[in-house]
């Protein structure tokens, strides 16, 4: 898929997003939307897996550290044949496997997540197996951490300990939406200056604009020489592609009203 | 009562060795304790196995998850309230729901961790396991059953919780260590003794001590917390209609309310129940301790008196 099939990409996974959130009246719309031109980059450009053998060994493995985005990456993962389209209208519903939050119930997903801090723990966990256990370098690893999650103790103890083994084939991206749960992340608990941060923790740093396909590939593939860990801070805009859900703190885990709901659909499709 | 030789966590440590010789699949996971729980030396024979994350429980868990994740089981190790407490919620959240092959080694559980003080004890940690739904949590009463009991538990390929003292018992068993298991030691009519961990070499005491008042005990080693023996404890139950459950662990949540609770709903018998009661302990020799909290032979045997003279007729 070239860049632009890939932004198209996007704009229906956020079609996805919305519809299956609405329909399930339950779920994080903003969180997920800033969220899908880093997942839909990975999955579509850089992921090493078999949709008709999840469990396939050899497989590069996603950890949605960030799990309340869960509904972009079943979108993905359903758009890519690991489980029907038609299980997204039953997310959060109590006979689906599309929990509110990652479980290994759902084909395609590597870990359960959903408190937030622990997912790149795991991710060095598996990172550190491929490496020294299995010894296959052609595994690769990514998480995707929220930018308010970087409150979380256990991140930096993760941190430290992927620089100390120089696990190289360990990405992280933080999606910085600015935003958390109470308010903006400079007002609530300031994480800045997050860049200076991560090479003081000796993890090379790349910035780009997390919207832009471009920029994403780009420092996803700088990541194939990398000689530790590598962290991709993706600068994002929390309910990106829907004008009245962007940067605005009132749509954190909010389902839209039926009008509010067609209303980002016309946005969408438009866009 | 003088410490006792054997201790346990030399026994886990050389139980791990032992069984990285036999199994070459699983890893060990240490946050920076080895020479103190004794996996240093699975450390020193097989390095290439051995991940030291540093002092760091909660990163400990998360990668040990992130191992397993890729097929290989591991072992984690670090003292019981390091483990149980600090990553309770790691082990839940991340172990537990993902329902993963690893054994959770807690050392230095209950008092008997001795001169270091309740910092470093654990009277909560068979509580706080046992309420994680699908975590089994076993209790190492002797050095023998240490080989057994980590091989039962890695061959579950879920998530067990295996308890270990710093401290010894002079007790020894053959017999056989399997989830769901108890080991039945004496044979009796009069009370029944449920226990487990170092302070059986005290219920054995007691058990002696009403032996030669001509009592006959029904000592049950109950190594396996959760699940229960069921048959046995009905058993024993059956026979006595009395019983006393001994542990070094407080009163909530540990081996005496399973029991109890078993009781309640299957065979309704008057208990007494001698444990750490309400504290987390201070710093003393380990055999000291546990005579400051009562768990000593006169107690037991006085307190089984006691229940045999409320039995139900």
């Amino acid at each position: 898929m070239d860049n632009s099939q890939l932004e198209e990409k996007a704009r229906n996974i956020r079609l996805s997003v919305l519809d299956m959130v609405f329909t399930a009246g339950s779920g994080h719309i903003d969180s997920s939307f800033s969220a899908v031109e880093i997942l839909v980059a990975l999955y579509y450009r850089f992921l090493k897996f078999r949709q008709d053998e999840p469990a396939w060994a050899q497989r590069d493995r996603f950890i949605l550290s960030k799990g309340h985005a869960a509904p972009v990456l079943y979108a993905i993962l359903a758009d890519l044949g690991f489980f029907p389209q038609s299980d997204l209208s039953k997310l959060r519903d109590v006979a689906s496997h599309l929990q509110g939050h990652p479980s290994l119930e759902t084909p395609g997903i590597d870990s359960a997540t959903g408190s937030l801090g622990q997912g790149l723990s795991i991710a060095c966990g598996i990172a550190f197996a491929n490496e020294r256990i299995h010894r296959d370098p052609s595994r690769q690893v990514y998480a995707l951490l929220s930018d308010g999650e970087l409150n979380e103790g256990q991140i930096w103890e993760a941190a430290m300990m992927a620089a100390h083994f120089r696990l190289r084939n360990l990405t992280a991206i933080v999606d910085c939406n600015g935003l958390q749960y109470t308010g903006a992340t400079s007002v609530v608990m300031s994480t800045e200056p997050l860049r200076a941060k991560f090479e003081a923790f000796r993890w090379e740093v790349l910035v780009v604009n997390g919207h832009s396909i471009v920029e994403l590939c780009q420092a996803l593939a700088r990541c194939a020489d990398a000689t530790g860990p590598t962290m991709i801070l993706a600068k994002t805009v929390k309910g990106k592609g829907v004008s009245f859900m962007e940067n605005n703190l009132e749509w954190h885990g909010k389902v839209p009203t039926p009008e509010k709901y067609r209303a980002a659909r016309m946005e969408l499709e438009n866009g | 009562m003088a410490e006792t030789t054997g201790s346990l966590r030399d026994a886990f440590g050389s139980a791990l060795v032992e069984l990285g010789a036999k199994y070459d699949d699983f890893v060990v996971v240490d946050a920076d304790n080895a020479p103190a729980t004794r996996s240093s030396s699975f450390a020193e024979r097989y390095p290439e196995r051995f991940l030291n994350v540093g002092c760091a429980e909660q990163n400990m868990i998360g990668v040990a998850a992130g191992i397993a994740l890729t097929g290989v089981p591991v072992i984690v190790s670090t003292f019981a309230i390091f483990l149980c407490g600090r990553a309770f919620e790691q082990i839940r959240n991340t172990i537990c729901r993902n329902r993963l092959p690893i054994v959770l080694v807690g050392t230095h559980a209950g008092i008997t961790v001795g001169r270091d003080g309740s910092s470093h004890f654990a009277v909560e940690d068979v509580a706080l396991m046992r309420a994680i739904p699908g975590m089994q949590v076993l209790v190492l009463s002797c050095a023998d059953q240490a080989l057994l009991m980590l091989e039962a538990a890695l061959l579950e390929r879920s998530p067990v919780y295996v308890r270990v003292s710093r401290s010894g018992s002079a007790a020894t068993s053959e017999g056989r260590v399997r989830l769901g298991g108890g080991e039945r030691r004496m044979r009796g009519t009069d009370i029944s003794f449920f226990t487990c961990g170092v302070v059986l070499d005290r219920v054995s005491a007691a058990a002696e001590m009403l032996a030669a008042q001509g009592y006959s005990v029904d000592l049950i080693d109950l190594y396996s917390v959760k699940p229960l023996d069921e048959s046995l404890v009905i058993d024993s139950l059956n026979r006595t209609r009395a019983a006393v459950v001994i542990e070094e662990h407080n009163t909530v949540g540990g081996l005496g309310e399973a029991v109890m609770a078993l009781s309640a709903t299957h065979h309704p018998t008057p208990f007494s129940h001698i444990c750490i009661r309400e504290t987390f302990g201070r710093s003393g020799g380990p055999a000291e301790l546990l005579d400051l909290y009562g768990v000593t032979p006169v107690r037991i045997a006085e307190e089984a008196i006691r229940v045999i003279s409320r039995k139900v007729r």
